[in-house]
Parts: structure tokens; sequence; C-alpha cells
């Protein structure tokens, strides 16, 4: 091994609060994962249906974004259009084709789901190999925040997913639909007794929720190595990230994204040598969170389940 | 003499061959003790002895979470745990295969306890979410002790359960048929032996309920956890004996998904489902690679099996299966074959609701 | 039917029964499977470097043993190593038992090739192997010879024995920046994927480093599939980095690289990327890797003479560059020249021949060390075996900087190295944003 003294060094010199560029980078990681929680935390919400094709739907639209602008040549605002109207349509014919008639049983669901995602998985190692892949940005260009350097498509993507969820926002608090799906979330049963079609209103979210992972496949691809098992490191972040803000909660799967973020982001830059233990590190936060709280920072505890 | 071979056969005509679905578990066993004879090609038994594996720990997790219901999506965590353990004190202490696995699979059980301790405050999804944590956390462990736990590479050399591939077979087949069998005993409701049966149905019905009537549930619960990560531990024991080599594979997700998928394509809660689910999916899809073309699509033939048989078969393929060939007598409840008119007992009919062609 | 269910069985078996090909390498035929990822590079260049070889020996006539003439078959086996560990252990059982192969080559996941070893003994079968690289595997050969002899690495992927070359990685760099922009005494940060093979190069590199004036500024060490460096990258930028040495094998690389080359992070990027050295790479980086450099092991540098046909053949042929995969082919001459010397195919007699082989393949000079060395059966590395190759990135091209000629300051036979320098080698070239961001500053 190294001599100690100069790993210690190295440790020491790296604690210079580099705040700027652990808030820039968890800013980054966590949008990312913010924009695909919401998704995820939106379609639980409604339907207890916990997808865990969610981050396979957003690997779908990252290949479609790759396979139809270097096979193509397509512009990439086009071809990010396309991609998230494949990918809705994909998750609606596999919601009504595998999940609508068995949506009561969460188990059998849950199964399907992580199903279709290897199904997904294997079609495209098939049609893909197994090469990695990149896509071009679609603004490039950087630029220096006083210490911070982010690129242009950096910025593209915090913002659009800010924008993203101010969408989610203004659906779920403006719109009829949005009524709809927060009531459905509440309480199922009531919402049904006052007119709401549930089902449709639960295939309306897939298709949404869709749009969201397809939205950030997109809008993210370019920053990504693209390659057949990228759906698996995300799905693990996104479900710490929903579990510790509180399942059922959409606040909570936003707010747990961005922290998750941040944490990865501070454990690189304070640990350098622990760089590869940042999944873990944000699995025992997550640990840590609940433990305090069983029902994460903002869940919702649900009568039938206490006890 | 004669008397008990009468009575054996009373008990083998009625007990076994009368209930079409014990008949076939009984044919199975048979014809597994049988496949040595058939062939001793090495790749077959080797690919039968870890399918053996992969059902001890398929039905160790249904004995967790389908019989209790909480949900564990990290079981590999009790097969990466005991392995590493028995690699550990193979290489390094020189233990026997007969001794390591048992401490191994005691580690593993070791690790149920702590693992069960934030099960008690967790619920349903929280729960299933944790304990896919887990494995994922000692990944990272491993990975931070390159010297001691070999890293992305593993522990190397540990020796072989036996040099005869044939004698590993009955081996691992003994031990899977054992636990197994105690897993189904112990989960029988009718039983008068032993309550944990029906124990940990109530348990997964109504907890509340349960603690009402009395029972110190998460006595139960924190059993459940043990023992479903002891077998799952000699089964992680027996994997690294065989493979010869621990490494950070044994911890893997997709490891712990399979022990899901196989049981729930089975059959939840049967135990039995899990002997089915893993021998259809596992070896089936292994000996597929045989043929160029399906070697390709092999992976997507079981995702498709599967989400077919989730969407028509929901409780599994054996539910179906034994839903189509038994039916309980309305009046006695005994098992009978489906394809009876009367009751084997007592001559009730057993199908009131099928239209007779030679009038009412 | 209650009885039918035994049949029904017995039908089962004997349909899988049939579906094992029939016996043994017909009279003529030498079988050699190759055990690889399939879906993956590793394998596609694995099985094309070997269908190349087994071709071209055919076409001149097969490998002969005591007159006889014989034809060599490949058989294909998909380890499928990235998802499951016991595939690749029965995949490669079922070479040596079903298919019958009399020799095997490939292998790509350490953690499959140590258990794969343990057949090797069971059944006499010789493996050389080209895609692994834990030092482990050759460690092992020198510890319980009798059992492992049957192992050789025919391939220079040994991470420990790379130190030479590794050290050219960084005295090329370290070189050019002293003499173009007047740095001294370069900072270097070293971005390292966190594996044990890549621990056992940690020390090796921080030694160098300061043997070359150098001084290390930062240890950062990720995991293979971090979605993004970026952290990593700035904070080396913040140490004020001249240079960084990057190593990784998995889809990390990949970004690194596009983020160092898009957001032109003001140091060198050097290092060794096992994924860096094909096309491929400049595609998935969508050109941003240019000017990086990595050690990579194959070229067309005419090293032997078996290099260049063998590369336009295979570029030809397959539209792409052969990688340090490929090196079935090597391996697969190698074994022909073994046994035609040998006379025979008996493993025993042949584990002496292979110990003995001084052949020049389209790759390197394959000498193997001997069974009382360190790395017994591992490939040597060095100065008129396996040099390995520093290449960069220019214009879509990956072009040999270094051998150079000149004598490789950190290592043991440094003058040894003196004068070697292949055709087509070309001098190295700073990153233009680093020559502007560093020519002012001190």
């Amino acid at each position: 091994m190294a001599p100690p003294r100069l790993n210690i060094s190295i440790i020491i010199l790296r604690r210079y609060p580099l705040l700027q560029n652990i808030v820039a980078n968890g800013l980054i990681f966590g949008g990312t994962y913010a924009v695909l929680a919401a998704g995820f935390a939106l379609v639980f919400g409604v339907a207890r249906i916990l997808n865990m094709a969610h981050t396979a739907f957003y690997m779908v639209a990252a290949y479609i974004i790759y396979a139809f602008i270097s096979m193509l040549g397509m512009g990439s605002m086009l071809v990010s259009v396309l991609a998230i109207i494949i990918a809705v349509i994909l998750a609606t014919v596999c919601y009504i084709l595998f999940i609508d008639r068995v949506k009561q049983h969460d188990l059998t669901v849950m199964v399907i789901t992580i199903a279709i995602g290897m199904l997904f998985q294997e079609i495209i190692l098939l049609i893909f190999k197994g090469d990695y892949h990149g896509v071009e940005p679609f603004i490039k260009g950087y630029l220096d925040f006083g210490k911070v350097r982010i690129t242009y498509q950096h910025i593209f993507i915090i913002l659009s997913s800010l924008i993203a969820l101010g969408l989610i926002w203004v659906l779920l608090a403006k719109t009829t639909m949005g009524i709809a799906i927060r009531a459905i979330s509440q309480d199922r049963v009531a919402a049904n007794l006052m007119g709401i079609n549930v089902s449709r209103v639960i295939l309306i979210t897939v298709g949404v929720s869709a749009a969201f992972a397809a939205f950030a496949g997109a809008v993210v691809a370019p920053n990504l190595t693209i390659y057949p098992q990228m759906w698996m490191p995300p799905l693990i972040t996104i479900l710490a990230a929903v579990v510790l803000g509180g399942l059922g909660s959409l606040k909570g799967a936003i707010i747990g994204a961005f922290l998750l973020g941040l944490v990865e982001s501070a454990v690189v830059f304070l640990v350098p040598l622990g760089g590869y233990l940042r999944e873990a590190v944000a699995l025992v936060t997550m640990l840590i969170v609940l433990l305090v709280r069983s029902e994460g920072l903002f869940g919702i505890a649900f009568e039938e389940e206490k006890l | 003499m004669k008397p008990f071979i009468r009575q054996i056969s009373w008990w083998f005509r009625n007990e076994i061959l009368a209930i079409p679905w014990r008949f076939i578990s009984f044919a199975f066993i048979i014809l597994l003790f049988f496949i040595p004879l058939f062939t001793q090609q090495p790749y077959i038994l080797r690919v039968l002895i870890i399918t053996n594996i992969f059902v001890l720990f398929a039905a160790s997790w249904d004995f967790l979470s389908g019989y209790t219901g909480q949900f564990n999506l990290g079981h590999a965590l009790f097969l990466g745990v005991a392995a590493y353990t028995a690699a550990l004190l193979n290489t390094h202490l020189g233990l026997q295969p007969w001794a390591t696995i048992p401490m191994g699979a005691l580690v593993a059980l070791i690790i149920g306890l702590i693992v069960a301790l934030p099960a008690l405050r967790l619920r349903g999804l929280y729960l299933a979410l944790v304990t896919l944590s887990f494995p994922i956390i000692l990944i990272g462990i491993v990975n931070a002790f390159p010297d001691f736990l070999g890293g992305e590479v593993g522990i190397y050399g540990v020796e072989p359960l036996t040099s005869s591939r044939v004698l590993a077979y009955y081996m691992v087949l003994l031990i899977m048929l054992i636990s197994v069998f105690i897993m189904w005993k112990l989960t029988d409701i009718k039983s008068k032996l032993v309550r944990i049966g029906i124990i940990l149905h109530a348990i997964r019905e109504d907890e509340i309920t349960a603690r009402a009537s009395g029972i110190d549930t998460t006595r139960y619960k924190i059993l459940a956890f043990a023992i479903s990560g002891f077998l799952a531990g000699i089964a992680g024991g027996l994997y690294v004996h065989f493979v010869q080599v621990a490494g950070p594979s044994t911890l893997a997700i997709s490891l712990s998904f399979n022990a899901l998928l196989f049981t729930i394509f089975g059959g939840i809660m049967t135990i039995y489902g899990a002997v089915v689910g893993t021998y259809i999916l596992y070896p089936v899809i292994d000996f597929l690679r045989l043929n160029p073309f399906m070697d390709q699509i092999r992976i997507i033939l079981m995702a498709l099996m599967l989400i077919f048989v989730m969407l028509f078969m929901p409780g599994g393929l054996t539910r179906w299966i034994r839903d189509r060939i038994e039916v309980d007598c309305p009046r006695c409840k005994i098992i009978n074959i489906s394809s009876r008119r009367l009751c084997r007992v007592c001559s009730a009919p057993l199908h009131l609701d099928i239209k007779r062609k030679s009038g009412v | 039917m209650r009885h039918g269910k035994w049949s029904v069985y017995g039908v089962l078996i004997s349909v899988l029964l049939l579906t094992i090909p029939t016996q043994v390498a017909a009279a003529g035929k030498i079988k050699i499977g190759v055990i690889s990822p399939m879906n993956f590079m590793q394998g596609r260049d694995a099985w094309d470097g070997a269908t190349l070889a087994a071709e071209e020996i055919n076409k001149s006539g097969g490998i002969t043993v005591k007159g006889v003439k014989y034809e060599i078959e490949l058989v294909k086996a998909d380890s499928n190593e990235f998802a499951s560990v016991p595939d690749a252990i029965s995949a490669f059982e079922r070479l040596i038992t079903l298919d019958k192969v009399n020799f095997v080559v490939g292998g790509f996941r350490s953690e499959a090739t140590l258990a794969q070893q343990e057949l090797l003994a069971q059944y006499k079968i010789i493996y050389l192997n080209t895609g692994s690289a834990a030092p482990d595997l050759t460690a092992r050969v020198k510890q319980n010879y009798d059992k492992y002899k049957y192992y050789f690495r025919a391939n220079s992927v040994n991470s420990v024995l790379a130190t030479p070359p590794v050290s050219a990685t960084l005295q090329v760099v370290m070189d050019k920046l002293k003499t173009q922009l007047g740095i001294q005494k370069p900072n270097v940060g070293l971005i390292m994927q966190k594996a044990r093979y890549i621990d056992a190069m940690v020390d090796p590199v921080q030694k160098i480093v300061a043997a070359l004036g150098g001084k290390v500024v930062g240890l950062w060490r990720p995991s293979a599939t971090a979605p993004t460096l970026v952290a990593e990258l700035s904070a080396a930028k913040e140490a004020n980095a001249h240079l960084c040495f990057i190593t990784f094998d998995g889809p990390a690389g990949v970004i690194t690289d596009k983020e160092w080359g898009a957001m032109k992070f003001p140091f060198v990027n050097t290092g060794y990327n096992s994924e860096a050295q094909t096309k491929q790479h400049w595609e998935a980086t969508n050109g941003y890797c240019e000017y990086s450099t990595n050690l990579g092991w194959i070229a067309r540098s005419n090293i032997t003479k078996a290099n260049a046909p063998f590369w336009d053949e295979y570029v030809k042929r397959y539209n792409r560059f052969p990688s340090v995969y490929s090196a079935t082919h090597s391996a697969i001459n190698v074994l022909k020249v073994a046994i035609e010397k040998a006379g025979t195919m008996g493993s025993d007699i042949l584990v002496g021949e292979l110990e003995k082989i001084d052949y020049p393949t389209s790759y390197f000079r394959q000498v193997f060390y001997q069974k009382d060395q360190k790395f017994a059966h591992d490939t040597i590395i060095g100065a008129g075996h396996s040099t390995g190759y520093v290449m960069q990135w220019i214009k879509g091209e990956l072009k040999v900087v270094w051998p150079d000629g000149k004598p490789l300051q950190t290592s043991e036979d440094a003058q040894s190295w003196r004068g070697i320098r292949y055709e087509g080698t070309v001098d190295y070239r700073l990153p233009p944003w680093v020559v502007e961001y560093w020519k002012d500053k001190k």
C-alpha cells in the first residue's frame, strides 16, 4: 500500500470545503434522479404499481436517441420528442397487455415489471449488442462558474429537470386530471365513488410517468454511456430516493433524489479513495433515515399498513 | 412382515397415489435419484447440481417471504455471506466442507437476525426496498477490503465438495430434499406437531389479530428470518464448494431476483412451487444454450414465460396445475383427483356444476 | 394418466440427450473451444481472431502431427460471464465434456477464469487465456504447479507485469510537459477504478511518478459504472494537476474521456483504459477522447512479421481494428507451433513444449515465464517481447507514440528499450487547450 502519510495528506487536502463543486455536482445528479423518481412516485402513488421497469424506459429512450441520431442523422430535438412518444406508447401498451389484468396484486405487478425490464435489456442486447455508445451533446460548450466548471448540457439538464418538475406540479395542482390523480392517491375508493374513472386515470398516469422517464433519458443521454445494463444503477438510486422521501409522497421523492445526489457528490469530493462506495453510501443514508422515521421523510403511513 | 407391507401399501395408495400432486412429486423425486443412471455427463450433472442449490435458495426465500409476507428483495445476502464465510474458513483454516457449510450457514443465520431487526419496524414495500440495499452495501464492503475478501475476483481455491461428480450430485440432492421437506412440514397448517405453519400464515394475513390472539409475532418473524437465512446459507456453502470461488456474483441483485422469480413463477407460499419454478426456469434455460439460435433469445423467452404465467396463472404454475388436476370433495373435504366422479372416501359427487348428458 | 408421467420424463431426458453433439474430434480434426461473452466486444473479437487463425492455418495445410494433417475446428461457447459466473463455468465444462475440445482459448472475467482453472487439472486440458488480467491467475501456477500447469496466459494483460509500458504512459507525457512547457515537476492526479487488479497498480504508479520527478496530488477510486466523473475531474483541476493517469475497464471509461474532452479540463489524459482501443470508443465519446493516450496491446506496428498481414486482413474482413481480445489469433498459432514441435497432443508433453516456446506471433514474441518464476506461464512483457503501445487518439485514428526509441527511465532494464521504435510511430502531442492553459502559468 502507498505510504500512509501520503494518503492522509490527500484526504486532508480535499477537506477544503469544495462546497461549490459538491453542490453543483449534487444538483446535476439530483436533477436527473429527481425527474426519474418523480415519475416513479407518481405511478406508485396513483396505482400502487412499483414499476421496476421505470428506468428501463429511460434506457429505451436513450437508445432510441442514439439509434436515430447516429444511424439516421436526425436532429436531436426531433429525436427526443420521438423518443418520448415511443416510450409513452410502449409503456401504455405494456400496461394494457401485461399489468392491467393483475393490477390489484402488488406482488405480481412488481414481478411483471422486473420481467419487462429484463425483456427490454435483452432485446436491446440482441439489437445493439453490448458495446458502449454515446450521443452528442445537444448544446456544446462549457463555462466556469467561479471555481465550478459545468457544461451547457449540464445546465440544460438542471433547467429541464426543473421545468419537468414544474410541469408535474402544474399538472397535479391545476388540471382536472391532476386533481383526479391526487384524489386517487389519497383514497382510491372515495375517488371512484366520486365518479372518477380510476382505470382511465391510471392509464394516463402510466403514460405520463413513462413520458417523464423518457424525457429524463433523452435529456441525460448525451451525458451517459449507453449500454444494455444502464437501467440498473439508477433504479437502485431512485428506489432509495423514493423510500427515503417516503413512498406515496411526490415531494418526498424529489427531495430524496436531490438529497442522495448531494450525498453521492459529497462522497466523491470528501473521500476520493471511496468514490466507488457512493451507491453504498446513498443506501446507508436511506437506512439511517428509515431508522429515525420508518415511513421516510414525508411518507404517508397508510392506515392499513400501520401496526 | 405381511401386515407391515399391507400398512405401507395402504399408506402409499391412499396418501400418495390417490393425490395427484403428491404422486407427481414422488415420481419426480424418484426420477431425480435415477438421473445419474441415465447419464453421467459432467455438464448435465453440473447444471442439475446448481439447480438443486438454487432450489434450496428459492425455497428458503418462499419460507420467509411467501409465508410471513416479509418481502426480502436481498436474499442473496445470505447466500453470499455463507459462501464467503465457508470460503474463508476453507482457504485460511483448511476446514472441510462438512464444517465450513454449517458454519457458513450459522453466520448467515446471524445475519438473518440482524436483518430481522429493521424488519420489525418496517412494513411492506419499505421492508422490501431496505432488504434490497443490504447485499449492495455488502458488495461495497467487499470491495473495500480487497486483500482479505478478494475484491472483484473473490476468494478462490476453495476445495470441492467431493472429487466425484456423481457423489456430489447425490449429496446436494439429499440436502436439498431434506431441507425442502423440513420447510414443507414446518409450513403445514394442518400439522399437530408444529404450530409454526399456521402462525406464519396468521402473521401474513393479519398481524394485529394474531397479536391480539396472544401470539408473539415478533419472535416468529425473527424465527422465520433465522431459518430462511440458515437454509439459504446452506445453499451458499454448497455453492461455494462446488463452484470453488466466492465472488461478488454471490451477492448480486440478479441472484436475489432469481429466487423471487423462480418461486413466484412456480407458486408462492407452497415451498414446492420454488422447486418447480427453479427446475423449469434454470436448467431448461441453460440447456437451451446448446442451440445457437435459442442461445440468443433464451432470456427473452424466460421473461416472456414469466409474464405469461403471471398474467394467466397469478398464483403460480403449481397452483394452476393443482386446480386442474385436483378437487376437494364438497362433503368430506378430502383431496381427490379431478377425473373422478365420486369422492374416494365418502362417495359424494365431486362435480356438482357439471351437466350430464344422460339427463338430470 | 398417472403412469404417463414416467414416459413424459423419459422423453424429455431423451430429447435432452439427443441435443448433445456426437462424439469427438473426428479423425483429422483438432477442436479448439473459444470461450468469451459472445454478445460483447470481448467475445466477438476473441471469436473473430480465432476464426482468422483457424482459416489461415487450415488453408496452409492445418497442423501436422507426426506426418498426419489435422484441420482446426473451432467451437464457440458463450460464457455469459458478465451476468453469471456459474454460467461461465458450465460453458467451460460443456466445451470439454460435451463438445470434447482439445484446447480452450479466450476468457475474460477473472472471477470466472479462476473457477475455470479448477477444471483444467481434472480434465488435463490446456487453456490459453487471452483476456483475464488478475495477477493471481499465474501466481497460482507457480504456487501449485502440478494442479494448474495446464493454464497459460497467452497475452500481456497481467496488471503487475505491465508496469514498464504503464510507466511509458507517464514518461512520454511528462517528458513532453518538461520540454514543451518547462514543467519540471508536474502534478499528477490518479483516477483509478476500484478493482483488485488495479489496486496492484496503484503503488507502482505512485513510485513511477515520484521517480520521474512528478508529485501525486490526488488519488480517486471511482467504480466502473459511475454515471459521471465530473466530480473527480473537477477535483483534479482544483488540485492543479498537469496530468491525470486514468484507468478504467467499464462504462465509466467512456464517460470520463467524453467529459474530459467536452469540458476541456486543463490536464493531460493518459492511462490504461481497456475499452479505449477500439474505433467504438471514438464514436461512444463522440470524438471527445481526442488527444487522450492509452496503453494498448496491439497496433499495426510491424513488431513482428505476422503483425501487419494479420491487422490488414482483420480490418478488411471485419471492418474494425483487432483488440487485445483478438489475441486468440496469436494463441492458436502458438498452439500450432507447440503441437508440431512436440509431435503429440498429449497435454503434459505440450505443457513442456509451451514452456520452451519462443515464437513471433501477430501480437508479439511469445515467450512464457518458467514454472519457478513469480508469474509462471505468463507472457513476458519487456523490450524485445511484448512491449505494449502507448497510443494517442488523433482525428479519429489511434497513433502510436511509444515505444519511441528512448530508454525507459523507471524500468530495471531501462537501456534495453533504447532504439525500439516501430514504423508509423509519431510524436506525442499535448492537447492544445492544456498548452493554452499552462503556458502562462508556472
